[in-house]
């Protein structure tokens, strides 16, 4: 299967044929109301308790050493981050809309919407490797000092995550390209669309912890 | 069309515009703002606990915890209140 230029960006096909009701009031799951799988939310809670570790670890060594941390915080970034909180929060926006819309069957207007989605996934990791590419070309490297080194690995490690995000997503889009019943992709698109957001929630208390609270 | 149906969650779409605009908030008290010599801690934590709101919204309406079973209500939930409570204390102390 080639991957054609995505015409339905600019066309004026629209989803007339696809009117199937609310996907939502039939049968989701084994368990109700729950979106994906089981398997998939042990997933998102451990990676989650994960990051949670090492949130609690940054604020601990941050009491060791809060003038290091402090002057540290002030060869960051901020604008750049604050605009990618922006961005991954649109991304996640437009999941939302596109899972919805998955589910009313609009296959043409969920696929626009991962589109936009994804490209909020890539500005995010364009803007991360301007930022990385300024603070090495500012002298600064995670063998710095400790505020350095949790500063590129919390981030380097999220990083990962948006390029797996985005990658879900393009799954996620070639199974709505293929047009199938939902229920045979509805795993896999609730997956992507929580692990999406669940990028965004991190960024959000990275953001928070390492750009702005460490300053005080 | 009933709001089952609609192309736009409207509950959603408030939900994003709040969090747009916390994360402002969040960035003003973060950065500069009127009391930055006297309660830069204060508006740090301030910023903490309104950054585990943006969490909860994420997840209680985007990942639709919302309506999910509650074991995964209570596990988000247990998750939230360790790690904020545990930042937060951390924090003060």
């Amino acid at each position: 299967m080639s991957i054609t230029v995505p015409e339905f960006l600019w066309t004026d096909e629209e989803d007339l044929q696809h009117d199937r009701p609310a996907a939502r009031t039939e049968p989701r799951s084994a368990i109700p109301g729950l979106p994906a799988e089981p398997g998939l939310w042990v997933f998102v809670l451990g990676d989650m308790t994960i990051f949670g570790w090492f949130f609690l670890v940054f604020m601990w060594e941050r009491r060791q050493d809060r003038a290091v941390f402090a002057d540290s915080v002030n060869e960051l970034y901020q604008p750049i981050g604050v605009v990618n909180t922006l961005v991954l929060l649109l991304g996640s926006y437009l999941v939302v809309l596109a899972l919805q819309a998955n589910r009313l069957g609009r296959l043409v207007r969920c696929k626009r919407l991962l589109v936009g989605a994804a490209a909020c996934g890539a500005a995010f990791a364009g803007l991360k490797a301007v930022e990385y590419s300024l603070e090495i070309s500012d002298g600064h490297t995670p063998g710095e000092n400790a505020f350095f080194l949790f500063y590129f690995t919390l981030t380097g490690i999220h990083l990962v995550h948006v390029l797996i995000g985005t990658a879900l997503l393009f799954g996620w889009f070639r199974g709505a390209r293929r047009g199938r019943e939902w229920k045979r992709d509805r795993v896999f698109a609730e997956s992507a669309a929580v692990y999406w957001h669940m990028v965004d929630l991190l960024w959000i208390l990275i953001f928070t912890l390492i750009y702005l609270v460490s300053q005080s | 069309m009933s709001t089952n149906t609609s192309s736009f969650p409207r509950r959603a779409t408030v939900v994003w515009s709040i969090l747009v605009a916390v994360t402002f908030a969040t960035f003003w008290l973060g950065t500069n703002h009127p009391f930055s010599n006297v309660s830069l801690r204060l508006a740090s934590a301030l910023a903490l606990v309104l950054a585990f709101v943006k969490v909860w919204l994420i997840g209680m309406d985007f990942m639709e915890i919302r309506e999910a079973p509650r074991a995964l209500k209570v596990a988000f939930g247990v998750w939230i209140t360790a790690i904020g409570g545990g930042l937060l204390l951390l924090y003060a102390i």
